[in-house]
């Protein structure tokens, strides 16, 4: 057992050193590494070859079992988790009309082991998140010789994998394909400590209808042979193209420090080269998307600027950005490290700036998920609603905050303020909390994950200020990078550097603010109730002692003084500092601030001048809040703006009265 | 030539048609109330004492507009269904007023007076509404025949077309041709509520069949004279587009000035509609070469009512 373990060392060793390596040093720790040589062929839509894992046991275990990923499988057949959890429906469309040459799956033709060991006789499909017995999505392999601590395992691997027709994220249409989540893939073996696990353990979920990916770095080094004529794109660099005697060409790509491996290949991409500091961006491009290329790499160039600036600097050489063609979009939107898909349509004007927004998206998640290898089944909101915050800031500072996404025809909508509007428009933003894990969610998983987050973290970069917030996310990016970080990580990371930069002011710590929008599930909505503005008249009656009234103080003179007072109260659960604008009829203005504690508070004032307005949070701080007319009073009404939209409303009754009329 | 002469000729009842012009804008403008009105005091009640809504005064503002819909969506919504609703009935007073238009224009001779204007809207509705149905049937014919085919094609193409330009271009050819054909459908139907008006008829098929062979007997002038007179008015609503799109209500001035240009707007969209049956009206009885016989007032409700299909000088056969 000995010598097959130094054996296995002496391999994986050789293999790592073998390669031309792009990093002077590992930027990542190499658990999982692949060495692959596959071959599409178009007409069955079957990718088949081998693969060579070697695998690093970096824990104290001893390691008796390997699990692996088969991802194709959810697309097998009906009895599915993904398929049944989806209600039977996709990106990609119904599964209702399926063909036969639609499904996918994924089965391994043969397993073994450094010394020859068949594997596939004790293999097993295991289901660690439901009782579906049909689920087919996680392998469990028995090893004859167990992996001992620190040591390391290479395992040989024949598959078969049978592309489904484009759905969720993968697959085929026609003569074009995605190929991604493709191949049998490790779990990752957490180890006590890692993601506060208190013991060692395969971390391998089920494909769920709305759960992404999680998987140790390596490398990869990956060959495809496939027909010449198709144009391929990949993770990674592209090493080598040789063309075969067979009518095929065999293309080689190089990834290193990366959690995944995904490709494409068609006969009609158009291929646009750019470059941007260290980094060479390739768009992939439908032909008649050509006009919209350059829409698409401006949109990563400016990506990697911000990351760069506000984050940490981009660690890989290549990125690039495929535009898959209008009937696969069930592929589209889709990230991969150095490789993501986009949407783009024909014709859509420039300041329609859809697809710079996906393209920024995209491109984001090659920190977060690529770089910041988080658990996108246990907690999506880490990477999907970090990337989304990240997307608004981008977008919103590139392309204008009110502006970033449609400035058409007088219509005006900023990044921001789309994906906020998609989680204040809940009709129960209560039923669960953003930390759920993403299988779990009843309803409305994409709203809390990309869309509560991106709202809460705009919260909290603006409650603790942006210089804290790139402070916060910088040390988080610069200490967890190409390792596995869970929430409680970023929280601490939270906790520090607020406390740094801004002392015992929120209270020592900021659990206070995770547990309410993280954990919790109640919602923020202050209100500004009343505001009053009573004159202060002379005393009347009797007083014991005439020092009790006011008539020998200020109403004695000739102003008049009011007795004036703001009322504010809390409608939600969530409980957040609240600043309040008062402003008084002869121009002053008093920001008051309140803890947001208590079910409500009132401001007193008693000064020569009335109250003419209140706002509540009026730097809009509380981006939560889900009521935002609630939030101001004037006391003196202005009606301009509904004038503005009844003439509106008349101009367009009017002319749809008219139109109408006319056609008969 | 005829067609120049018509053209200019309309343009001549338009423009003597100041009174009936205002009076249909009035009318437009009370109808239009029953909805603005209510739909005023709702916004005032829902905005109430807030301030969130005044950024939307400087310019369209996502985030105020969503958070409004969000909490007052349910007290406006019901206006759009209302608003729907009233530009079906308003189809209905478009007929009944149409009536009254031609009415004056042919029977009048562009004399107006409320009472000969009411008199015609009242004396023609029923023919007129008849003309509707048979106009209203045959947009939907028109509408099943190019769409579903269209869509039949559509979904096969997706199966083999490569860019989705290929998509876009089919369906806006066949959108097109729709748009075409539905034209052609409203010229007959003007056509046929003329012919019904210069004949004092009350035989709406038959007036719909004579306008369907005026119409294609006549196919070069009648379409040249339409595509004549829709020049004036595409050029209005793009010079109205543009002003719209750099001028917006932000004070009480540009409020003024906005509403001010708006409702010159729907002002001329009435004027161009009167223009139209002017020069239709030309057209028509040039080419048949129909002369006009004058009814007074007072033989209006007696005599005209009793000239029979035989005795109009407009010879179906001659179609």
């Amino acid at each position: 057992m000995k010598t097959k373990l130094i054996c296995a060392v002496f391999l994986f060793t050789s293999f790592v050193n073998a390669q031309p390596t792009i990093s002077k040093q590992p930027l990542s720790p190499r658990i999982a590494n692949y060495q692959m040589d596959v071959r599409l062929t178009p007409s069955t839509k079957i990718v088949e070859g081998k693969e060579i894992l070697t695998w690093h046991n970096v824990s104290q275990d001893t390691i008796k079992e390997l699990q692996f990923h088969m991802y194709m499988n959810a697309f097998k057949n009906t009895k599915s988790t993904f398929y049944n959890e989806g209600g039977h429906r996709f990106r990609g469309g119904s599964y209702k009309d399926r063909k036969e040459i639609d499904w996918g799956w994924v089965k391994i033709l043969e397993m073994k082991d450094t010394g020859g060991n068949d594997l596939t006789n004790d293999m097993k499909y295991i289901h660690p998140d439901d009782d579906n017995k049909f689920d087919q999505t996680v392998l469990s392999v028995k090893l004859v010789n167990p992996v001992l601590p620190d040591s390391t395992i290479q395992i040989e691997i024949g598959f078969q994998t049978k592309l489904p027709k484009a759905v969720a994220r993968s697959g085929f249409v026609r003569d074009y394909f995605l190929v991604a989540q493709w191949f049998p893939k490790i779990g990752v073996y957490e180890v006590p400590g890692q993601r506060h696990a208190t013991k060692g353990g395969w971390n391998c979920h089920q494909y769920h209808a709305n759960t992404e990916f999680y998987a140790d770095y390596g490398n990869y080094d990956v060959k495809i042979t496939l027909p010449k004529e198709y144009i391929v794109g990949a993770t990674g660099i592209e090493r080598e193209t040789k063309l075969n005697t067979d009518g095929t060409k065999t293309v080689n790509y190089y990834a290193e420090d990366v959690v995944d491996f995904a490709w494409t290949a068609s006969k009609r991409y158009q291929i646009f080269k750019d470059e941007w500091k260290h980094v060479k961006i390739k768009a992939m491009v439908q032909p008649e998307h050509a006009g919209l290329s350059n829409r698409l790499i401006t949109a990563v160039k400016q990506a990697l600027e911000y990351y760069e600036q506000h984050l940490g600097i981009y660690p890989y050489t290549t990125v690039t950005i495929v535009d898959p063609p209008y009937y696969a979009g069930a592929v589209g939107g889709m990230e991969y490290p150095t490789f993501f898909t986009t949407f783009t349509t024909w014709g859509i004007p420039d300041n329609l700036r859809f697809i710079e927004s996906v393209t920024v998206h995209e491109f984001g998640h090659n920190y977060f998920m690529g770089l910041l290898a988080t658990n996108e089944f246990e907690e999506a909101w880490m990477d999907e609603g970090f990337n989304t915050y990240y997307e608004t800031r981008i977008m919103d500072h590139y392309y204008g905050e009110k502006t970033s996404v449609v400035d058409f025809l007088g219509f005006r909508i900023g990044d921001f303020e789309l994906m906020r509007s998609g989680y204040t428009g809940m009709t129960n933003p209560k039923v669960a909390a953003t930390a759920t894990p993403a299988w779990k969610f009843p309803y409305g998983y994409s709203t809390f994950t990309y869309s509560k987050t991106a709202t809460w973290m705009t919260m909290l970069e603006r409650l603790v200020g942006t210089e804290t917030m790139d402070d916060i996310m910088k040390t988080y990016y610069k200490r967890w990078k190409f390792k596995h970080p869970d929430g409680k990580d970023f929280i601490a990371v939270v906790n520090e550097v607020v406390k740094k930069n801004h002392g015992d002011k929120s209270g020592g710590n900021m659990n206070w603010f995770f547990d309410q929008v993280l954990y919790g599930t109640g919602v923020l909505d202050y209100k500004l109730r009343s505001i009053r503005n009573v004159k202060v008249e002379k005393d009347k009656g009797i007083f014991d002692n005439p020092a009790d009234t006011l008539n020998n103080s200020k109403i004695t003179r000739d102003t008049t003084w009011y007795k004036s007072e703001v009322f504010v109260e809390r409608l939600g659960e969530i409980q957040m500092p609240v600043e309040i604008l008062v402003h008084f009829d002869n121009g002053f203005e008093k920001l008051e601030r309140w803890n947001g504690k208590e079910r409500y508070k009132i401001f007193k004032y008693e000064k020569p001048h009335k109250i003419s307005w209140a706002k509540l949070d009026p730097h809009f701080k509380l981006t939560m809040d889900i009521n935002l007319e609630n939030n101001s009073l004037n006391i003196k009404p202005r009606t301009s703006v509904i004038w503005k939209y009844a003439a509106k409303a008349l101009f367009w009754l009017e002319n749809m009265f008219l139109g109408t009329s006319m056609m008969f | 030539m005829a067609t120049l002469k018509s053209y200019f000729k309309g343009l001549g009842t338009a423009w003597n048609s100041k009174r009936m012009t205002l009076l249909l804008y009035i009318l437009l403008l009370i109808f239009t109330f029953t909805v603005i009105i209510p739909f005023f005091s709702v916004l005032k009640k829902e905005t109430g004492y807030s301030m969130s809504v005044y950024p939307l005064l400087k310019n369209f503002d996502f985030t105020v507009y969503a958070d409004f819909l969000q909490h007052s969506g349910k007290a406006v919504k019901p206006f759009v269904s209302i608003a729907i609703w009233l530009s079906v009935f308003y189809i209905f007073f478009g007929v009944f007023l149409s009536g009254g238009i031609i009415h004056i224009i042919y029977n009048q001779e562009n004399k107006f007076s409320l009472k000969e204007f009411f008199a015609g809207c009242g004396n023609y509705i029923l023919p007129f509404l008849r003309i509707t149905i048979f106009s209203f049937i045959l947009q939907v014919i028109i509408a099943i025949l190019v769409y579903v085919p269209l869509m039949g094609y559509l979904d096969s193409l997706k199966e083999t077309a490569e860019s989705e330009a290929t998509l876009v271009y089919t369906f806006l050819t066949g959108a097109a041709i729709h748009l075409i054909l539905a034209a052609f459908v409203m010229l007959v139907t003007d056509y046929a509520k003329i012919m019904l008006v210069v004949n004092e008829s009350k035989k709406s098929f038959v007036s719909f069949w004579l306008s369907f062979k005026f119409f294609f007997r006549y196919f070069f002038r009648t379409v040249f004279l339409y595509v004549l007179l829709l020049i004036l008015p595409i050029a209005f609503a793009t010079g109205y587009f543009l002003f719209s799109e750099h001028f917006a209500i932000t004070s009480k001035q540009s409020f003024v000035i906005v509403v001010g240009v708006q409702q010159i707007f729907v002002l001329m969209r009435i004027w161009f509609k009167i223009w139209f049956y002017g020069s239709e009206i030309s057209l028509l009885t040039g080419t048949l070469g129909i002369q006009k016989q004058t009814v007074s007032n007072e033989e209006w409700d007696v005599k005209a009512l009793e000239i029979e299909e035989e005795e109009i000088e407009i010879d179906p056969d001659e179609l």
